[in-house]
């Protein structure tokens, strides 16, 4: 499954990947600057995108992505992952939001900050452990070099305690039913949460 | 007797523009195992670069199997070999030499 960042001034096309046995994912990763326009974004975006990803670099950007349902995945930066704390995981967990923990980003850090970016993590996956806050692990590539194989990442966030099921879990199962969820949302039958159009009425 | 270490054979595709040596691959993924878990953890993996087909960019690397994690995670993190972007991948892992090399050649033949 590959998730394809769209510029949101222009119309989705999605690609024909009949032949290639890769799913395409319309996604949109918003970066506000203030909680006003996060929620002007996610008012007008939600219907078109099947997932949205927010960039959480202030703490009430955080918060208010953490508790809002449109969202389907937070995503902190290395220079912001302390803004991943208890109460955001629990907003998270609350909401069903899922934390998405890009390779990209710790990949592209520097040297010398590794090191800190690495203890984060592993204090942001005890609180995603503790709290059952849905995880998700993508490459974050920008180009056919940045990839990385599901399961060389999975092996990597298991060194942070995690367990092989919970790993596998988060580079498969997890983006795959958030998709799903949404896909379902977004589909002309759908009337509420559990609710479906089987048929329309027809008149005799 | 009994055995030391499970041996896991993994192999490993590098993607990149230019065709790359075979010791430079090698010293690369050594330094990127030695960067992230240090020379202990290196000589307790008992890390052993096989061989490598440069044209097909296709490598075999021999750990135990205690520390196979620790190998595919170094190989995750290798971005740039010479100033070249690079990717390496793990393609299969197996517990026998004979397995691997058999995926191999099935693997050259479809491409």
């Amino acid at each position: 499954m590959v998730g394809v960042v769209t510029d949101i001034s222009q119309p989705f096309h999605k690609l024909d990947t009949t032949n290639l046995k890769v799913e395409v994912v319309g996604r949109v990763n918003l970066e506000p600057s203030s909680t006003q326009s996060l929620l002007q974004k996610l008012r007008v975006l939600r219907r078109k995108f099947e997932l949205i990803a927010v960039i959480c670099k202030s703490r009430s950007i955080a918060r208010l992505a953490a508790r809002d349902r449109r969202v389907d995945l937070l995503m902190f930066p290395p220079k912001t992952l302390g803004l991943f704390d208890e109460v955001e995981a629990k907003f998270a967990s609350k909401a069903g939001v899922a934390l998405e923990i890009n390779f990209n980003f710790l990949l592209n850090v520097e040297e010398n900050f590794r090191v800190k970016v690495f203890s984060e993590l592993e204090r942001i996956l005890v609180l995603v452990r503790k709290h059952g806050v849905p995880l998700v692990i993508s490459s974050g590539a920008t180009d056919v070099y940045g990839l990385r194989a599901p399961r060389d990442l999975a092996a990597f966030f298991q060194m942070f305690g995690l367990s092989k099921r919970e790993v596998l879990d988060a580079v498969s199962t997890t983006p795959k039913e958030i998709v799903e969820r949404n896909r379902e949302k977004l589909s002309k039958d759908f009337v509420g949460v559990g609710v479906r159009l089987v048929r329309e009425k027809v008149d005799w | 007797m009994v055995k030391l270490y499970r041996k896991r054979y993994l192999l490993f595709k590098v993607l990149s523009e230019k065709s790359l040596e075979k010791n430079i691959i090698r010293r690369s993924i050594f330094e990127s195992f030695q960067k992230l878990f240090g020379v202990l953890d290196l000589s307790c993996a008992k890390l052993v670069f096989l061989e490598y087909d440069k044209e097909k960019n296709l490598g075999i690397l021999r750990c135990s199997h205690t520390y196979l994690d620790h190998v595919r995670a170094c190989l995750a993190f290798i971005r740039q070999i010479n100033h070249e972007k690079v990717a390496c991948f793990t393609l299969r892992v197996s517990g026998t030499i004979k397995t691997i090399r058999e995926f191999k050649t099935k693997l050259l033949e479809k491409l």
